[in-house]
């Protein structure tokens, strides 16, 4: 039987009222609560007095519970209070027992469950802001599970934010450059953003910014034109959304490289975080990897260096190594940011010499996930932890 | 065997049926036990419009159970209950209740699933609304209530 809007309308005129008081109790208790399923019993008694007596009633729930082998609750708890606390700590979605709870939403999960319900899904800034449109700003409201040194925010409410606010998600689809920092979306190209970046942090370092440039910030910067050069080639937006994943995480790379070469005392400046796009971000990983290296070389001949920062914005890889260390030659800042002009200017040619030369770095996802697992020896991103008590 | 008995409505209805018909009521048959003569079976506790239902669905599965057990037969059956079941509200708790009363058990059992199928997966509001239930339960109570089921998600 199918409850046909024409059954509710004509419910209100013919003056029907309290029809489930209609069938007398023991009729209910009989025939129809063993029908409904525990939630819905609930639900319904609920409803009022009547029901509730009714559809909390021992009678109802003592079944229930001695059907799932559940028993000898302590003295006093109505067979329902038992069924309640004790299905309370099985998996929300199919009642299997589970060691997990699913922090977010404070209910016990399992596995299986969590991987197949939507509504578990969660999210990384990143992907929020990528993918949803979502700004940092908005993400601050959320509670967001801590794990892996990663927020993780409910996919569902980035989602309603995302519907809430009118620009709608534009998705992956915008290859629009964004830094953990500032989101922005870059209406056209994520070339034209990256620019614009590289300018701003040109300008603060009063220098053409090059891949020799000194330290995080300049790297940065150069890296952000790199990426766009590059970015040109691969259309995707899967792919350019994996990108900005790898790029999230270079910089994070390059933030805590921004650190230890503070540490070290450099008087670099450690700002430029917000900056780049993703291919830029990658690849400045990069030149941070190699510079470690190169740096250490590059104290004691910083003349050879000076030239290879040269030759790189011809030809690639090897400029990159050279690059940012600075901070170990600080004899010659200015030289190098001269060379870096060049470098800027060249950026994506050298930027695909950089990927090319370091081929192990895997693209967004698969790395980051890869990375994951091997720091934490976990699979995938899960909200889930452990059930205390 | 073809004997008829004639079941009369509270409001006076009169439906002749086969008595083959009528004994899948529990409650006809076990009456007709004691008085074995009877002809006519008054029942007190169910209107006209609700009989003249009950004896449509006993006559048609009366039928169907004679033609035999064949899966078409059981389709068939199937889409007729469903088409039978396709009343207002206060016809299909009518049913519940002559069905009770009568002891069919498989129109009591069909009633009641239609019934439960109305109450399921809707919200507390929802139901009282469907069946204009009165909320006199306090906020309170209401929320108390409702954290029994914390650990479903609606």
């Amino acid at each position: 039987m199918s409850p046909t809007s024409a059954d509710e309308l004509s419910n209100g005129q013919d003056g029907a009222c309290d029809m489930l008081a209609l069938l007398p109790a023991p009729l209910l208790l009989s025939s129809v609560f063993p029908l409904l399923d525990a939630a819905d019993l609930i639900r319904l008694g609920s409803c009022c007095r009547a029901l509730r007596s009714a559809a909390f009633s021992d009678e109802v729930w003592q079944p229930r519970c001695e059907a799932l082998g559940w028993s000898a609750f302590p003295r006093g708890t109505s067979w329902q209070a038992g069924f309640s606390s004790r299905r309370r700590t099985l998996c929300v979605e199919c009642g299997s027992p589970s060691r997990y709870v699913f922090a977010l939403l404070g209910c016990w999960l399992c596995e299986k469950c969590e991987h197949g319900s939507p509504r578990y899904g969660l999210v990384t800034a990143l992907e929020a802001a990528e993918r949803y449109g979502v700004p940092y700003a908005a993400l601050a409201a959320l509670s967001y599970h801590e794990a892996c040194g990663t927020r993780f925010y409910l996919r569902s409410a980035v989602e309603a934010i995302a519907r809430s606010s009118s620009r709608g998600g534009g998705g992956g689809g915008s290859g629009a450059a964004r830094g953990p920092g500032a989101v922005r979306r870059a209406s056209d190209g994520s070339e034209m953003g990256e620019g614009d970046e590289e300018e701003e942090e040109e300008g603060d370092d009063s220098a053409a910014s090059s891949e020799d440039g000194n330290g995080p910030d300049e790297d940065e910067s150069s890296g952000g034109g790199g990426g766009g050069g590059g970015g040109g080639g691969r259309p995707g937006a899967a792919d350019r959304r994996a990108d900005d994943k790898a790029a999230r995480k270079a910089a994070k790379k390059a933030a805590k490289e921004a650190q230890r070469l503070k540490r070290q005392g450099r008087n670099t400046p450690a700002g430029g975080g917000g900056g780049g796009g993703g291919g830029g971000r990658r690849q400045h990983q990069q030149q941070q990897q190699h510079s470690t290296a190169g740096g250490r070389e590059g104290g004691a001949q910083p003349h050879g260096r000076r030239r290879g920062g040269d030759d790189d914005d011809g030809g690639g890889g090897r400029g990159g190594a050279a690059l940012p260390l600075e901070g170990q030659a600080v004899a010659l800042p200015h030289n190098r940011r001269r060379a870096a002009g060049g470098g800027s200017g060249s950026g994506g040619g050298r930027g695909g010499g950089v990927r090319g030369a370091a081929g192990k770095l895997k693209s967004g996802w698969a790395a980051e996930r890869e990375a994951l697992m091997a720091a934490w020896g976990q699979f995938g991103i899960s909200g889930l932890v452990l059930a205390t008590g | 065997m073809n004997a008829k008995l004639t079941l009369t409505s509270n409001d006076g209805q009169k439906f002749e049926v086969e008595k083959e018909v009528a004994l899948q009521s529990q409650m006809i048959k076990g009456m007709l036990e004691d008085i074995q003569s009877a002809a006519s079976v008054p029942l007190a506790n169910v209107n006209g419009q609700t009989l003249a239902k009950v004896v449509e669905y006993c006559k048609f599965h009366y039928e169907a159970t004679k033609k035999g057990d064949t899966q078409k037969t059981k389709a068939a059956i199937k889409k007729w209950d469903k088409a039978f079941l396709n009343v207002e509200q206060s016809v299909l708790f009518d049913l519940i209740l002559a069905a009770n009363y009568l002891h069919v058990e498989s129109l009591l059992q069909l009633t009641c699933q239609a019934a439960a199928k109305l109450i399921c997966n809707k919200t507390t509001q929802e139901i009282r609304d469907m069946f204009n239930i009165e909320n006199d339960l306090t906020a309170e109570d209401e929320a108390q209530l409702l954290s029994e089921i914390e650990w479903k998600f609606e």
